[in-house]
């Protein structure tokens, strides 16, 4: 397993810092009086609305066009897909390196750095009013909160707001759906996580272990937790 | 070498006078990458630019107080700034408009206004714009991808259309791909027109008119700007495919022709750059010189072009001039003889250099100038990215030093040939002299290939020259005038009345039709469309299958075959499960032509034909694996 970075942001931004090195360079052999002088007194600037939580919409491998990396801390990433809607996977370990995107004319996806524990299935999973259906997804964009990101969608238009932020054990996250006018009870459809202790406290898991129902309300949420002794 | 004549005299002349502009290098905060890709001003003045890794920054132009505004966007290519904190930005998968709604300065909300058309992750899906027209409508474009890189197929938003891709270089694998198209103020997509391979600068002229400029290659004969009508094609055929009113019909290559309208105005290719960025509208009043009204295009090569429209006959054409070159690396220039133009060769540095005509002394314009902005104090700024095609990202800017530059200033068409008018009063006796100038014209096969050759090209004898009062303007009778060509005219010799030599003595005058409203009715002098014929095969070809791999299998299989993740979503792993291709080719045919559904791999059997899929196995066992169960080794 990746070792866990700290400082908060510092990993983060030594990703960053590094996947940008050879453009830096290349800039230096041309301008290097020019930078020379203004280099030391500029730091990097916070990329979240607070340290640790950062969001890039880029290519992601395994996942569909312009998927998002977000990063949720120091050793917790989440890759959201706005075209199928939801969670592509959470992984464990250093941030994303996204040089391949930029280095070159022909582009690659960002390069996973750490360990997948938590993956989705195809299928957009959370049902609202009971139907068992699919719903039609349609993504509207998000918001930078204070150490979280709120997603915005529509599901069959219905209008979702779904904020994810790190848990209070900085080993998982806590995924918050909310809708202004419920229809009917929630449903979230799980595959088996072996790494992974999934819950809610609105909810409980059906019979078969396949979903999350909750009753009909405004508010439901998913917690995902690190199983704590397994690698 | 009368070139390297007029170069000398033109280089020892421009140290005698004052430079009209000054370029001046914009010094960039170390954290921010220098990839620039839009270039704005916000209605209180401030500077406002994108980047390539997705960020947002600006700052007052006089203080340079850079702060980040916005991150994390996907290839960012253009911006409407509506408020200092109120942002529109074109993305790759969007048009998103990002606000700080908090008052700190920093963007906390990024919201969807329409994400209506077709990605894959191609690394040549570049979304262009926004602009905004006088009705209040964003106008985007959508280049064609390449099949030199992936197209990922998860999760697809809109309907890909995978079964072109194999065949075509260029071709247009989701809706509007190809196209311009506009987003209302309610955020719903009207397609516009179609047509265009890679419409890499888009403007709105001060009359709300749309404007695009397109990229030299397959169908595109020579970088054009293109006054965009909607309804209309404009060359490339991929981007039919999305044309409700052909259904899915594929029209045949004379229909092309008649559909296609022409190009505005051709930017020749080597002598007007290689491919150009944004159009943008000198609205200075004055501020940057003679050409207000005018419009300036950045190009990639070391140059900045300028354009003279007019209506002639109800549309736009018009003429195109360099503006901007740089003064280096210009003996690399002169010595190519330019009788290749669909290259732009490379310097002795290697950099790429605008070709043809003497360059403007004392500048370091940089390569990459895709995107060009008026200031509120009347300089051009100029935003420069090169990724992967040359080397050399940054922001400059133009500045206008008072000095009246010497230059032609307007070419316009006449019933009988060119009326010249000059930003300065010029030597009466010279302008008098038909042999002040040269005249010469040509034009370019519209075909599949990637750019084209000069052909029918001529010589075209000036038969008078008549000079007005006050030297400023001169009439050129022609021996032929016709539609259809582009004209170049070379005024080298030409100099002011005070003695200073015309700074860019070069000019190509698009006829599309003459004031008659007479068009071109061909026909042109080489066949449109030569078949190109297809190899024989004996057996299966794994270099075409690597391609077919690459295209379409890479984003689920992996690069090295692996697939990945969890049992039961990712993809077969080649090179782990060794059962996987110890199965017979039959069975792996199959599977390749009809998929897995339930396990998520897509079927190929309408995508690639079955050459292709025998070429792809072939190269999967080669780069991964056993051979067949039933070949013998
Ligand atoms: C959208 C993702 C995706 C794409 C794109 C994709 N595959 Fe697959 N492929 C899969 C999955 C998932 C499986 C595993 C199915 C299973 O478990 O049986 C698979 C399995 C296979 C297998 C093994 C079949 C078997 O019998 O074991 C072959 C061969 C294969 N793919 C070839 C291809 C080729 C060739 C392409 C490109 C032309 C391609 N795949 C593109 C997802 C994909």
């Amino acid at each position: 397993m990746p070792t866990p970075l700290a400082p908060e942001t510092r990993g983060f931004f030594c990703n960053w810092a590094s996947a940008r090195l050879p453009i830096r360079r290349r800039i230096f052999a041309r301008w290097a009086v020019l930078w020379a002088g203004i280099m030391p007194t500029l730091t990097p600037i916070a990329s979240g609305a607070e340290p640790g939580v950062a969001v890039y919409r880029t290519m992601m491998p395994e996942c569909g066009p312009s998927s998002f990396a977000v990063a949720l801390g120091p050793s917790l990433g989440l890759s959201y897909d706005p075209g199928r809607g939801g969670v592509n996977y959470v992984w464990q370990g250093e941030f994303v390196d996204l040089d391949p995107t930029w280095r070159t004319k022909i582009n690659k996806p960002a390069e996973l750095r750490g360990t997948i524990v938590y993956r989705e299935s195809v299928r957009y999973p959370l049902r609202l009013g009971g139907t068992g259906r699919p719903p039609r997804f349609e993504f509207r964009g998000y918001v930078l909160l204070p150490g979280a990101v709120e997603f915005h969608y529509l599901l069959d238009g219905v209008f979702v707001r779904e904020e994810i932020r790190a848990s209070a054990s900085g080993r998982g996250l806590v995924r918050r759906f909310q809708v202004d006018d419920p229809a009917g009870p929630w449903s979230y459809a799980i595959d088996p996580q072996p790494k992974v202790n999934v819950s809610s406290p609105e909810g409980a898991w059906n019979e078969a272990r396949t979903a999350l129902t909750a009753p009909r309300s405004r508010e439901f949420s998913l917690h995902l937790e690190l199983e704590a002794s397994r690698p | 070498m009368n070139r390297q004549l007029a170069f000398l005299i033109a280089l020892l002349a421009a140290g005698a006078k004052a430079e009209p502009y000054r370029l001046e290098e914009i010094t960039l905060p170390a954290a921010m990458s220098p990839e620039i890709s839009a270039v704005e001003f916000s209605p209180t003045g401030r500077l406002v630019v994108a980047n390539r890794h997705g960020e947002i920054w600006s700052c007052d132009p006089a203080r340079r107080d850079w702060v980040r505004f916005a991150y994390g966007l996907h290839e960012p290519m253009g911006l409407y700034v509506a408020a200092d904190h109120d942002v529109y930005v074109g993305q790759r998968p969007e048009l998103t408009r990002v606000r700080d709604t908090t008052g700190d300065g920093v963007a906390d909300r990024y919201e969807t206004v329409n994400a209506e058309w077709g990605i894959t992750d191609n690394w040549h899906e570049f979304v262009f714009g926004p602009r905004r027209d006088h009705e209040g409508n964003f106008v985007l474009a959508i280049g064609l991808p390449d099949t030199a890189g992936a197209f990922n197929q998860l999760h697809s938003r809109t309907p890909i259309d995978l079964g072109k891709i194999a065949r075509e270089a260029k071709p247009s694998a989701g809706p509007w791909q190809g196209w311009v198209f506009k987003v209302t103020p309610a955020g719903k997509l009207v397609p516009w027109a179609s047509g265009f391979r890679q419409a890499a600068g888009v403007g709105v002229s001060p009359e709300g008119e749309i404007f695009v400029t397109d990229q030299q290659g397959d169908y595109i004969a020579a970088s054009p700007l293109i006054h965009v009508r909607r309804g209309r094609f404009y060359g490339h055929p991929a981007s039919l495919k999305w044309a409700v009113e052909l259904d899915g019909r594929k029209p045949a290559p004379d229909q092309l022709e008649a559909m296609r309208t022409p190009p505005t105005v051709v930017l020749p290719h080597g002598s007007i750059g290689g491919s150009p960025g944004d159009p943008v509208w000198d609205t200075t009043g004055g501020r940057f010189g003679p050409f207000a009204g005018q419009v300036f295009i950045g190009d990639f090569t070391k140059l900045i072009s300028r354009v003279d429209l007019e209506l002639v006959a109800g549309e736009y054409q018009g003429a195109c001039f360099p503006f901007l070159r740089d003064a280096t690396g210009v003996a690399a220039i002169l010595s190519s003889n330019g009788a290749n133009n669909l290259t732009v060769p490379a310097g002795t540095d290697g950099q790429k250099y605008f070709r043809d005509a003497p360059p403007l002394q004392g500048t370091r314009l940089r390569q990459g100038n895709m995107r060009l902005g008026f200031a509120p104090d009347g300089s051009l700024y100029l935003g420069q990215t090169t990724r992967g095609w040359a080397s050399g990202d940054g922001l400059q800017r133009l500045v206008w030093t008072g000095e009246t530059p010497v230059e032609i200033h307007t070419m316009r068409l006449t019933p009988r040939g060119f009326a010249l008018g000059f930003t300065t009063p010029m030597d009466r006796a010279q302008l008098a002299q038909k042999n002040s100038y040269r005249v010469e014209r040509f034009r370019y096969l519209y075909h599949s290939a990637g750019g084209s050759p000069r052909v029918d090209q001529s010589n075209i004898a000036v038969v008078e020259a008549s000079v007005s009062a006050d030297g400023r303007r001169a009439d050129l009778v022609l021996a032929e005038l016709d539609p259809g060509y582009i004209y170049q005219l070379e005024v080298d010799g030409l100099r002011s009345s005070a003695g200073v030599p015309v700074a860019n003595p070069l000019a190509y005058y698009t006829v599309n039709r003459l004031h008659s409203g007479r068009t071109f009715t061909g026909p042109l002098s080489r066949p449109l469309f030569a078949a190109v014929p297809r190899p024989a095969r004996d057996r299966a070809n794994t270099g075409e299958g690597r391609r077919v791999y690459l295209t379409f299998c890479v984003a689920c299989h992996q690069a090295d075959g692996r697939g990945g993740g969890l049992p039961g979503f990712a993809a077969a792993d080649f090179v782990g499960e060794k059962t996987r291709l110890g199965k017979g080719d039959d069975e792996l045919l199959g599977t390749i032509a009809s998929g897995i559904e339930a396990k998520g791999m897509p079927s190929f059997g309408q995508v690639l034909s079955q050459e292709d899929r025998q070429d792809v196995l072939a190269f999967l066992r080669e780069a991964f694996g056993t051979r067949a169960a039933n070949t013998p080794p």
